[in-house]
């Protein structure tokens, strides 16, 4: 179901009062909406587009717990944006509190499919992998990884058994050529 | 309300079996007025109790006495308000009026300030005195009332709800002290006045994210 933006907000605002009257065909119904917004809200603000559903679904269990602190003579959208907002914070202060307690070494870092692979990326991604497969297997090297897999300039010399300014040159080369190659001013 | 990962749908279903019935919407003022009128009745039994002070007759009438009270009133009534508008996970569009109990909280402390320029510190010879149990006793059944209060709602900022509500008690509590005792020594008020105030505030913003989950 589609509505326009202005619209929607006056929809909730009558079906929110109806559900507040016991209305369970409204209630349904402005559930089942809530959930398209929310992922639009959500959806740009999770690293991880799997998690998006996980706290949409307490958006909704919140919905219901505090339906009646809604004021119907007010906008809805604010109101569910707060608790939207609320619930994100909520599950990424449970999410990074359980991460910290893992251990993770550099080697094992899956920062690439947790944090920078996003659906709405994926394309971005691969393209940065294809320009980095058309430099040299050397720069390549060490370009990921001191700008995908953290080293430092230092570390990295120590690796590959190389002056440490020569790896600067180096990944500031590659940087360079990939922005050519990506086309960005 | 158990959940299944990812299954909207089944949850959709099973919420709209039950819709809340809502007879009537959640008002901040009408959380605060009961609260008001408990504490008002609490805080005069407790005055009544701790005898007021001996120069009463005296500074009752004295200008700057009267502003201090109605000052520490005023951000009562507005922190209360407040944290009762905090309960409505939006705080009903309202946000500017958290203003208010701040710039309020700003005139007493520049009040405090000029009061005690001047004025020498001195340590107290007592590690203990009646005056810091007679302010936890002031800060007690105010804050127990208010926190059980404002769980009927749903805030989205447990913070500035704690934050709220000590500042609403706190300045009840100094209220009623300033009624009850007559010392004008900064060790006094900071140590015995001041100090239980911190001590409560401590335990409430860490205590905070679980008095307000929902």
């Amino acid at each position: 179901m589609t509505r326009n933006l202005d619209n929607n907000q006056q929809t909730w605002e009558d079906l929110a009062r109806a559900a507040q009257a016991g209305d369970k065909a409204a209630y349904q119904t402005l559930l089942r909406e809530i959930i398209p917004f929310a992922r639009s809200v959500l959806v740009g603000r999770l690293a991880n587009p799997s998690w998006v559903d996980d706290v949409v679904q307490e958006v909704l269990l919140s919905t219901h717990k505090a339906l009646h602190t809604y004021d119907p003579q007010k906008p809805f959208k604010p109101w569910l944006i707060s608790i939207i907002n609320f619930r994100r914070s909520d599950f990424l202060r449970a999410y990074y509190r359980k991460s910290h307690k893992k251990e993770t070494t550099l080697e094992s870092l899956d920062a690439q499919t947790i944090y920078v692979t996003n659906d709405g990326i994926e394309g971005e991604w691969k393209d940065v992998e294809n320009a980095l497969d058309d430099l040299p297997k050397k720069q390549k090297r060490i370009f990921k990884m001191m700008k995908i897999e953290g080293y430092t300039a230092k570390e990295v010399a120590e690796r590959l058994d190389m002056n440490e300014s020569a790896v600067k040159v180096s990944a500031h080369r590659t940087m360079n050529k990939l922005k050519q190659l990506l086309g960005a001013s | 309300m158990k959940k299944e990962p990812h299954n909207l749908e089944s949850l959709i279903s099973e919420l709209s079996d039950q819709p809340p019935m809502v007879k009537r919407v959640f008002k901040p003022a009408a959380l605060v007025l009961p609260w008001l009128i408990i504490v008002a009745a609490y805080l005069a039994g407790v005055i009544q109790f701790l005898g007021l002070r001996m120069d009463i007759d005296t500074v009752f009438y004295q200008p700057l006495f009267q502003f201090e009270l109605a000052l520490l009133g005023t951000i009562a009534l507005t922190a209360s308000y407040c944290a009762a508008s905090l309960s409505i996970p939006d705080m009903g569009g309202r946000r500017w009026i958290l203003a208010i109990p701040a710039m309020l909280l700003a005139v007493f402390v520049g009040l405090m300030g000029w009061y005690f320029t001047g004025e020498d510190f001195h340590m107290p010879v007592h590690a203990w005195h009646h005056c810091f149990s007679a302010a936890l006793l002031m800060c007690f059944v105010p804050i127990a009332v208010l926190l059980l209060l404002v769980r009927k709602g749903n805030t989205t900022r447990p913070y500035m709800m704690a934050a709220m509500t000590l500042l609403s008690v706190s300045a009840l509590a100094w209220g009623g002290m300033r009624l009850s005792c007559a010392s004008g020594d900064i060790g006094h008020i900071f140590f015995f006045h001041f100090m239980p105030l911190i001590i409560l505030a401590i335990i409430i913003s860490a205590l905070a994210r679980r008095l307000y989950r929902w």
